[in-house]
C-alpha cells in the first residue's frame, strides 16, 4: 500500500513535508473469482433496519460476496446532521453496526466509518449514534471535517464536476458499502445514494453553485460504491435534508440493496412516491450510462420479514 | 504567621489557576463542562463582579470572596488567581534564569515609588467610565479578559497548530486518534489589541515585574486600596533585620524601600518570596489586627525613616501597637543604638537614589503614555482605513469555497447590525457588559463566534458577533450562554434558544443561482432548522428559495452555505434588540402506510 505526494502541511510554519508513500484504489472486487449475484436488486420490507439487512444480505450470498479476506472497506453513511436518530435525517445507527459486523465477519482487515457532515461534525457522529454503534461494532470512526483529509482528484468523463477533492481513506481503501439514508431534499428533490456521495468530497458548495444535479452524477462517474444499502425505515417525507420535527418523518420499514446505484436510487424514489425521472440526478445518472432506472429489466429480489 | 509554606503555597496554587485558566482558552474538545468552566471563572474579580451587576445572581459573588480574602491577607489575588499576573510571574522567572545563566549577573529588582498619579487615574477613569456605563476601559484593562484575549488570540492558533501536526504525524500512519482542528475562521486584523498587550505586559515584567499591575491594572490599584488596611501584611522587623537587603533586591513589587524601612503594602502582590530570602526572619507576614503577643517588642516595632544608620532600639520605642507600615514614626531625631541584629550591615546595600530612581520613572511612564497614545492614535486610524476598504468585497480567507466563481453575484448585501451571540439580549446589553475576554469564543463548537474588529464600533473592539462567514450557529447548542462569565451572554435553556432571534434573514433572489443560472441549488433551505428558508417551485421543475422571517433565529446557516461570490443571495441581518421567533408551524403528514412494492 502506497500513498504518494503525501503532504504533512504545519499550518503555523507553513512547513512541507514530502513522504513517501502511495495509493492503491478501489480494486473492482466484482471480477474474477466471485460468483454472479443471484439479483440485481434486494428490495426488504417490514422489519427493523439490521434484520431487514441480514435477510437482504443473505439474498445476495452474503458479505462475502463484497468484501474479501484482509480488505480495507469503508461504510459510508449519512450523518450530516446533529439530529437524533428519530429524525429520520442521518442512516440509521443500528444498520451500520450491522454492516460493520458484516464487514468484519467476512474477513475485513479495517472497517472505516464517516462522512462529511453538514452541521458540526462531533455533534454529528455524536448525536446521530451512528460513532458509538460503530466503533461499538468494531468499526475505526474517523474525522472527515477538514480540507487537510483530501486530496485531489481529476473527473475526466465529468461534465461539469472535473476536479474535486476526495477524502484520502476512498484512495486507498479496497472495498466502499455506500449506506444512504431516503429522505426528502429541498435542492435535489429526494436524497439517496448518488447524493449521498457528496460526503466524500470537501467542497460542496461547487455542487449547489454549479448545477447541483450535473455534478451528484458527475461525481458518480468517477465513483461507484461496490454495494448501495438504502435505509428507507424511517424516512422523512418533507422539510428535507435536515427535517423540522419528528411529524416530518414515516415509519417505511423498507430497504433497498443493489450494486446498480441508479437502480437502487430508482427504486428508492419510487418508494418515496416519485418517479425517478423526476429526479435531475438520477435520469442524468442513466443517460450517461452509470446503471439503469427501468427497473422492469432488472432481476429483483422482493422479501417480507 | 512565617513560613515557607507561604510561597510554595503560592506557587503551587498560582499554577493550578494559570494551568486551569489558560485550558479554558485553549480547549476545542469541550473536555471541561460549563460547570467546571464557571467554577474557575467564579473567582474573577471583574467578569464576578459584572455578573453579579447583570444577573443580581447570589452565585457571582467571587468578586466579594476576593475583597474579603484581600482584607485579610492583602493581594493574594494578585499572586494566585489572576491569570495576567501569573503569565507575568512567569515572565519575571524567564527573566530571572536569562539574567542569571546567560548575562551571570544577579538578578535584582529596585525599590520603586509608586506611579500614584497614573495608577489611581487610570482606576478613576475607569470606574467613573464603568458608572457611566461603558465597560471599554474594562475591556482594555481588566486582567482576566486582557489573558482571555492574549491566550485565545495568540496563543491558541499555536496551540491548535500543534495538535494539527501531531494530527498530520499520526495521520500518515494511517491512525486518526487526534483530528485536525480548523483555523480557517481566524482572522488578524482584531489581534492588534491582544499583540500590544502581550508586549507590554512581557517587557514591563520582564524588566520591572509587577509593574503593569501597580500602574496600569484597575484591580491591583483597586485591591491595594484595600489591602492598606489588610488583617495580615508584611513588615521588617528592626530588631532581627541585618538590611542585607535581599528581600527589597527580590520584590517584584518594587514595594520594599530599606531606606525608610517601609512596605508600600498597596503595591505588595502577596507572593511572599521576601520572606523565603530572607535568612534571618528580618521580614515578616504579621497580623495587624490581633497581633501576637508571643513577640510584643516586634509587633510593636515603630518603623524607621529616612536615615539608615538611625535604627530604633527595639526595647524603648513602644509605641503602642502601631505597627503600621504606613505610619512611620520618625526617630531618627533620638539618639539610638544598634539592635543587635545589626551589627554588620552589608558592605552595600544599594539602595537607588531617589532623585535618579524618580527620574528613570518618569522616562517610563513618558514612554508608556507615549506608546499607549501611539498605539490608540495608530488604531484608530488603521481601523479607519480599513473600514472604507471593507466596503469592497475582496477574497475572504475565511471562506472554505475553494474553486473560482464563474458568473459573479451583482447585489450586494446590506447589513445594518452585527448579530451578538443569542442570550445577550440586545446589542446595547451585550456591548454594555462584555469585556470580550473570548471565552465563548474559545469554547464556540462550530468557531462562529469570533472576536469583532470595528462591528461594534471601536470601543466594542473585541467583542464577539457571529461571523457568518466563519460557519454558523448549531441549533441544538447553549455552549456560550453556559461559559460567559460575565453576564454579558445570559444562559438559555434549549427550548429558548430555539425560538431565539438574534437576527433574520434577508434574501436576493437576484444573486441566486437558481434564478442567474436556472439550475437546482436549495442549499440555504437544506440548513435552515426552522424552514424560515424553504423551496417552492419555480420553473422547469426548479424550485427556488422563499423565506418567512417570522420563524427565522438567525442562525445564519444559509448565509454561510450559499454558494454565490462575492455577494451571498441569502444572509443575516442582526437584530439590534433579540425578538422571539414563531416555532415552525408542523402539520400532520398525510401519509398511509403501503407494504407493498411500487416496482
Amino acid at each position: 500500500m502506497k500513498r504518494r505526494d503525501f503532504l504533512l502541511k504545519s499550518l503555523g510554519a507553513g512547513v512541507f513535508i514530502g513522504s513517501s508513500a502511495a495509493f492503491g484504489g478501489f480494486s473492482s472486487v466484482l471480477g474474477a473469482g466471485r460468483t454472479a449475484l443471484p439479483y440485481d436488486l434486494v428490495a426488504v420490507r417490514g422489519g427493523s433496519a439490521p434484520n431487514m439487512f441480514d435477510k437482504g444480505i443473505a439474498a445476495l450470498g452474503g458479505m462475502k460476496q463484497f468484501v474479501s479476506k484482509g480488505q480495507s472497506v469503508i461504510v459510508k453513511p449519512n450523518i450530516g446532521w446533529d439530529r437524533t436518530p428519530e429524525m429520520g435525517a442521518n442512516t440509521n445507527p443500528e444498520l451500520v453496526g450491522r454492516i460493520v459486523g458484516h464487514c468484519l465477519e467476512a474477513g475485513a482487515s479495517r472497517v472505516y466509518v464517516f462522512d462529511h457532515t453538514c452541521d458540526e461534525w462531533r455533534a454529528c457522529y455524536r448525536n446521530s449514534g451512528i460513532e458509538k454503534a460503530a466503533s461499538d461494532a468494531g468499526a475505526r470512526v474517523v474525522p472527515a471535517n477538514s480540507e487537510r483529509y483530501y486530496q485531489d482528484i481529476e473527473i475526466s468523463k465529468g461534465r461539469r464536476l472535473t476536479a474535486a477533492k476526495e477524502h484520502e481513506l476512498f484512495l486507498e481503501t479496497d472495498v466502499l458499502i455506500n449506506v444512504p439514508v431516503l429522505k426528502h431534499h429541498g435542492g435535489s428533490s429526494i436524497t439517496v445514494s448518488m447524493k449521498n456521495l457528496m460526503g466524500n468530497v470537501w467542497d460542496r458548495r461547487f455542487y449547489h453553485r454549479n448545477d447541483l444535479h450535473q455534478c451528484i452524477t458527475d461525481y458518480t462517474t468517477y465513483r461507484q460504491p461496490d454495494l448501495n444499502v438504502v435505509d428507507a425505515y424511517r424516512v422523512m417525507m418533507r422539510n428535507g435534508p435536515r427535517g423540522v420535527s419528528v411529524e416530518d418523518v414515516v415509519t417505511m420499514e423498507a430497504q433497498v440493496i443493489s450494486t446498480d446505484i441508479v437502480a437502487a436510487d430508482a427504486a428508492s424514489s419510487l418508494m418515496f412516491g416519485l418517479q425517478p425521472a423526476e429526479v435531475g440526478h438520477i435520469r442524468l445518472a442513466e443517460e450517461m450510462g452509470l446503471g439503469t432506472m427501468q427497473l422492469d429489466n432488472l432481476n429483483i429480489s422482493r422479501l417480507r420479514m | 504567621m512565617r513560613s515557607r509554606i507561604l510561597k510554595y503555597s503560592r506557587v503551587a496554587i498560582s499554577l493550578l489557576f494559570l494551568t486551569a485558566t489558560g485550558f479554558l482558552f485553549l480547549d476545542f474538545t469541550e473536555a471541561l463542562s460549563a460547570g467546571l468552566i464557571n467554577g474557575v471563572t467564579w473567582i474573577q474579580f471583574v467578569p464576578s463582579l459584572l455578573k453579579f451587576l447583570n444577573v443580581l445572581g447570589l452565585l457571582a459573588l467571587g468578586f466579594l470572596a476576593v475583597l474579603i480574602a484581600t482584607l485579610l491577607f492583602g493581594r493574594v489575588y494578585c499572586s494566585t488567581v489572576c491569570p495576567l499576573g501569573i503569565l507575568q510571574d512567569v515572565f519575571s522567572r524567564v527573566s530571572r534564569f536569562y539574567t542569571t545563566r546567560i548575562r551571570r549577573r544577579r538578578p535584582r529588582y529596585r525599590p520603586s515609588a509608586p506611579q500614584n498619579l497614573l495608577r489611581y487615574s487610570l482606576l478613576g477613569v475607569t470606574v467613573a467610565a464603568f458608572l457611566l456605563g461603558s465597560v471599554f476601559l474594562l475591556n482594555l484593562l481588566d486582567p482576566f479578559s486582557v489573558f482571555g484575549k492574549i491566550f485565545a488570540g495568540l496563543v491558541r492558533p499555536v496551540y491548535y497548530a500543534g495538535n494539527n501536526l501531531l494530527a498530520d504525524v499520526f495521520q500518515s500512519f494511517g491512525n486518526y486518534r487526534f483530528y485536525h482542528v480548523e483555523t480557517r475562521q481566524m482572522t488578524v486584523l482584531p489581534l492588534i489589541f491582544p499583540v500590544f498587550m502581550l508586549g507590554l505586559v512581557g517587557v514591563l515584567a520582564f524588566r520591572r515585574g509587577r509593574l503593569y499591575c501597580n500602574t496600569v491594572c484597575p484591580v491591583g490599584s483597586l485591591l491595594g486600596l484595600v489591602s492598606k488596611y489588610a488583617m495580615f501584611r508584611i513588615q521588617i522587623d528592626e530588631s532581627l533585620c541585618t538590611r542585607c537587603a535581599e528581600c527589597s533586591l527580590n520584590c517584584k513589587a518594587e514595594c520594599i524601600d530599606l531606606k525608610s524601612n517601609e512596605i508600600d503594602f498597596t503595591r505588595c502582590v502577596g507572593c511572599f518570596n521576601c520572606l523565603n530570602v530572607c535568612s534571618r526572619q528580618g521580614i515578616d507576614y504579621r497580623n495587624h489586627w490581633f497581633p501576637s503577643d508571643r513577640k510584643p517588642a516586634a509587633a510593636s516595632e515603630p518603623f524607621i525613616c529616612d536615615a539608615p544608620e538611625a535604627l530604633p532600639d527595639g526595647s524603648d520605642a513602644k509605641m503602642g501597637i502601631s505597627g503600621d507600615c504606613d505610619v512611620p514614626v520618625d526617630t531618627s531625631e533620638q539618639g539610638q543604638t544598634h539592635p543587635p541584629g545589626n551589627t554588620n550591615p552589608p558592605e552595600n546595600p544599594n539602595p537607588p537614589g531617589k532623585t535618579h530612581a524618580a527620574s528613570a520613572q518618569n522616562g517610563e511612564r513618558r514612554d508608556f503614555l507615549f506608546r499607549l497614545t501611539a498605539y490608540f492614535v495608530g488604531f484608530s486610524a488603521a481601523s479607519r482605513a480599513l473600514k472604507s476598504q471593507a466596503q469592497e468585497p475582496g477574497p475572504d480567507r475565511r471562506d472554505d469555497l475553494d474553486v473560482e466563481v464563474t458568473l459573479p453575484s451583482t447585489i450586494p448585501e446590506k447589513k445594518n447590525f452585527p448579530v451578538s451571540p443569542p442570550g445577550s439580549l440586545s446589542l446595547q446589553h451585550f456591548m454594555d457588559s462584555c469585556t470580550a475576554c473570548q471565552l465563548c469564543v474559545s469554547a464556540c463548537p462550530t468557531h462562529v463566534l469570533q472576536p469583532s474588529f470595528l462591528e461594534y464600533g471601536f470601543t466594542g473592539m473585541m467583542q464577539p458577533r457571529l461571523d457568518f462567514h466563519a460557519s454558523f450557529c448549531n441549533f441544538d447548542c447553549v455552549r456560550c450562554t453556559d461559559v460567559c462569565p460575565t453576564g454579558a451572554i445570559l444562559p438559555l435553556s434549549m427550548e429558548q434558544k430555539h425560538i431565539t432571534q438574534v437576527g433574520v434573514v434577508r434574501l436576493e433572489l437576484d444573486n441566486c443561482v437558481v434564478q442567474t443560472e436556472n439550475t437546482a441549488c436549495g442549499a440555504c433551505a437544506e440548513h435552515c432548522p426552522t424552514q424560515a428558508v424553504r423551496m417552492v417551485p419555480y420553473q422547469d421543475g426548479l424550485t427556488i428559495p422563499e423565506i418567512a422571517v417570522e420563524h427565522c433565529i438567525g442562525c445564519g446557516a444559509c448565509e454561510y452555505i450559499c454558494p454565490t461570490r462575492p455577494y451571498r443571495a441569502i444572509y443575516i441581518d442582526g437584530n439590534e434588540v433579540h425578538a422571539e421567533a414563531i416555532p415552525p408551524i408542523i402539520e400532520e403528514l398525510d401519509y398511509t402506510p403501503d407494504d407493498d412494492f411500487p416496482f
